[in-house]
């Protein structure tokens, strides 16, 4: 099996009944890499999916499997193959005669089409399991049918649509190593759709993060974290305490933005002039007691324990929430309900220019 | 029963249960045991008492025909063999004009068939190959009305057949009242051959025909002694048992992707439209559903109106002798209790596992063949086996639509042994054979299609 790059250009989808799912995007996915799509329910990743697996047709652009352009062909006839969010497994049939599903329907003679599904089903570790009905199977067997299922055609790229979704937390974590496994044995091409950070930053190359039908951000893991160039790449992606306001200095790599809860410093990736509307963004990890530079004055309103971290939600007089993200040492065990004092370092923070941000479990409750 | 108690109430379950009891009772088991009973009675009309009744009845006509009738005076009558009693008319002596001298002193009266019948050597209604008379069966004197005889005497001894055969009557009705009189000779008339008297031509143009052909190869007809043979009503029964499962297969090939259509291929906005579509022809009574149908397909009816408008054909297109025709309207009669089963339960099916198939690399056929139709099987099933029971329980459509042109459908003989002639006994006894056959067939259905009880329950 042979992994092939994926080439997005200009592709945009907009519905019959005038929605644009997406706006044009222009992607490259390398041949063999684990590309994962990450933003919110609703942004378009489900969309670019079914637009590469060729259930939609973009209004715009095109789309191209290695050098290949894929513009009038159906789905069964790209080498792609898709994993549903629900497996959509043949309730009907054997765990072998799904696996080898794709290989009936090429015509292949039913010996070498049980051979080949005995050799997936090796490669899934689900062996003994051949001739029962995927309804006797628990949930993380099920997705191994799956992907052996989608594996059997030789695919030249994989599309999963959040497959791990249904599944409880510890077989996500287990699937993910998984998952991340047979994509190095085979080497296919792998697109995986999820709004999961978790899932997209523990096991891709590379991360996509897209907000309402155009995609934000495109890089490793460590670069989506660590710098967002986008306020909603920032907010989505991981926890960050914002603070909104307007440049007031910039100098170099630095610029100094003020808000109505004070005067911060912080790293200005974007270059933005003094006058600038922004927002600063810090990781709870980067907020620290007894800093030198850009310090809060706070009162604590809750401490969550999460077994080795302890959340901090502190608030200052002007109203400003600040969260921290602390490892449990003890060391806090005797703080003062008021007068908290807290900064973060201008190295951590960033500014970004203002924009959408995603919304927070508290809004998503609200409505 | 604890739950229905504890969720309704004592009271509503009591009536449920009463509602349930006589539904059953009234509804299914007692007027199916009265079927039942009558298909397993001789008709009346076969028993010795009828015969006894009608020999009763025959001499009481004949003697009092007789006594009416005035001898001619002159010794002169028309020995015009007429049945008509009236004597008036006989007797009128210029009209014939024929004197027959070696008649002088034996009265020659017209032929009255009553009187003819008025015999206690009377036949009786047995076996095959078994031959009974009255007299001998139960000793009477043997009698008749001989024509030739003095008038007066004639009609003593039509007195005396009476009143032997009135009581003879009385006795035979008690005895049978108190024996009984089942059998299975109802079930039997529906294989019995029927002589078909035709032309040596004629003959030759059936057998050239390809039903006629298959009716021979199994059995159905033969020929004997130079003689045409059909066992016409295991014929009406077989060829409307293929006529029901052709309209059934017909209706499914249309329905299935109707089904597909409205479940799966459609946005459910749309979909609203196509069922109000396929509901709407429902809203108008069956019989003006059938009726409508006359105007299309008459000789001057709509098709035949436009094909030789447009100069297709010379002559009109006889749809009503075609059994097509029959099956065409059978399937939109009852086109909504194949779509309806077949609907629900394709609408059950993950339109995942169709984008899944598609994207694995199956064609529509390998998508229908493997995916669709395994799922939708229960709901086929029960859609074939309810328009099977109603097509080959169907009535109106054969009759309206073929108005005699075609061979009758089983359920048309059925009704005319009822109605037409007065044979319920054996008109029971085809019903109930007919719905036997019917649920064997459904039952063999159900092993093949590997079909539950349950299933039903899932579809409808």
């Amino acid at each position: 099996m042979h992994g092939k790059s994926i080439t997005l250009d200009e592709v945009g989808v907009t519905y019959p009944n005038g929605f644009t799912a997406v706006h044009p995007t222009s992607l490259m996915v390398q041949a063999g890499e684990f590309f994962s799509i990450l933003g919110p329910s609703g942004c378009g990743k489900t969309t670019i999916l079914r637009a590469v697996s060729g259930f939609v047709t973009p209004s715009t652009g095109r789309i191209l499997i290695g050098d290949v352009d894929q513009g009038n062909k159906g789905p069964n006839e790209r080498e792609t193959a898709l994993i549903f969010q629900n497996l959509a497994l043949f309730p009907l049939m054997s765990v072998w005669e799904n696996v080898a599903f794709g290989l009936e329907a090429r015509g292949v003679s039913r010996r070498d089409r049980r051979a080949k599904a005995e050799e997936l089903l090796y490669l899934v570790a689900l062996s003994d399991q051949a001739d029962k009905k995927p309804g006797e199977l628990s949930g993380g067997q099920r997705q191994r049918v799956a992907i052996a299922r989608a594996l059997a055609v030789d695919p030249s790229v994989l599309l999963l649509d959040e497959p791990l979704s249904a599944l409880d937390l510890k077989l996500r974590q287990h699937m993910r190593a998984e998952l991340r496994n047979i994509q190095k044995k085979t080497g296919v091409t792998f697109i995986y759709i999820t709004h999961d950070q978790g899932e997209a930053l523990t096991m891709s190359d590379r991360v996509a993060v897209m907000n309402e039908g155009r995609i934000e951000q495109v890089g490793t893991a460590d670069q989506v974290y660590s710098h967002p160039v986008s306020a909603f790449s920032a907010s989505f992606v991981g926890e960050a305490n914002q603070l909104t306001g307007r440049i007031v200095q910039a100098s170099g790599a630095m610029a100094q933005i003020e808000t109505k809860h004070g005067r911060f410093v912080g790293l200005n990736p974007a270059s933005l002039a003094v006058g600038a509307e922004a927002i600063m963004f810090v990781r709870p990890e980067n907020v620290a007691f007894e800093c030198q530079s850009n310090t809060l004055t706070t009162r604590l309103l809750r401490r969550d324990l999460e077994g080795p971290f302890v959340n901090l939600f502190l608030q200052t007089s002007t109203g400003a929430d600040v969260s921290m993200h602390l490892p449990n040492t003890g060391a806090m065990d005797g703080l003062s309900k008021t007068d908290v004092s807290v900064g973060f370092t201008p190295e951590k923070a960033t500014i970004l220019p203002s924009g959408p941000v995603a919304r927070t479990g508290q809004d998503i409750a609200a409505q | 029963m604890r739950d229905l108690v504890r969720s309704f109430g004592k009271g509503l379950t009591s009536v449920f249960f009463a509602a349930v009891i006589i539904w059953a009772l009234m509804l299914i088991i007692l007027p199916q045991l009265t079927m039942l009973e009558k298909a397993l009675t001789k008709p009346l009309r076969q028993l010795d008492s009828s015969i006894a009744g009608g020999l009763e009845r025959d001499a009481a006509d004949c003697a009092n025909i007789l006594g009416q009738y005035t001898e001619p005076t002159e010794g002169a009558i028309s020995t015009g063999g007429l049945a008509v009693p009236s004597a008036s008319g006989m007797a009128v002596p210029s009209m014939s004009g024929m004197t027959s001298p070696t008649m002088n002193n034996t009265v020659q009266r017209p032929y009255i068939l009553q009187c003819d019948r008025s015999t206690t050597r009377r036949q009786l209604v047995r076996d095959k190959g078994m031959a009974a008379f009255l007299d001998q069966q139960y000793g009477l004197p043997r009698l008749s009305v001989a024509a030739d005889a003095p008038i007066d005497k004639q009609i003593a001894v039509a007195r005396e057949i009476e009143a032997i055969a009135a009581g003879l009557y009385i006795r035979l009705q008690a005895a049978e009242a108190s024996e009984s009189q089942l059998g299975l000779d109802n079930f039997a008339t529906i294989g019995k051959p029927v002589l078909i008297p035709r032309s040596a031509e004629a003959q030759a143009v059936s057998d050239a025909d390809l039903s006629s052909k298959v009716l021979t190869m199994i059995g159905l007809r033969y020929s004997q002694d130079g003689e045409a043979y059909q066992r016409i009503g295991l014929e009406t029964l077989t060829r409307t048992l293929f006529f029901a499962i052709c309209a059934t297969l017909l209706a499914l090939v249309v329905c299935y992707p109707i089904a597909y259509k409205v479940a799966l291929a459609t946005s459910p906005e749309k979909a609203v439209w196509l069922m109000l579509g396929l509901i709407i022809p429902y809203a108008i009574v069956e019989l003006m559903r059938i009726y409508a149908w006359t105007s299309i397909i008459d000789n001057r009816g709509l098709i035949n109106e436009l094909l030789l408008w447009a100069g297709a054909i010379g002559e009109p297109i006889q749809f009503k002798r075609s059994a097509l025709t029959v099956f065409v309207v059978i399937v939109y009669t009852y086109v909504l209790f194949m779509v309806f089963p077949i609907y629900n339960v394709m609408s059950t099916l993950d339109r995942n596992q169709i984008e899944a198939a598609r994207d694995l690399g199956a064609s529509t056929r390998k998508l229908h063949w493997r995916i669709v139709i395994p799922h939708s099987k229960p709901g086929i099933a029960v859609g074939c086996i309810a328009t099977f029971m109603l097509a080959a329980g169907a009535f109106s459509v054969p009759r309206i639509i073929s108005r005699g042109l075609q061979s009758e459908w089983f359920s048309q003989t059925i009704y005319n042994k009822f109605f037409e002639v007065n044979n319920s006994n054996v008109g029971a006894a085809y019903s109930l054979a007919y719905t036997v056959i019917c649920f064997v067939i459904v039952g063999l259905f159900m092993w093949i299609m590997r079909t539950r009880l349950k299933d039903f329950a899932r579809v409808q």
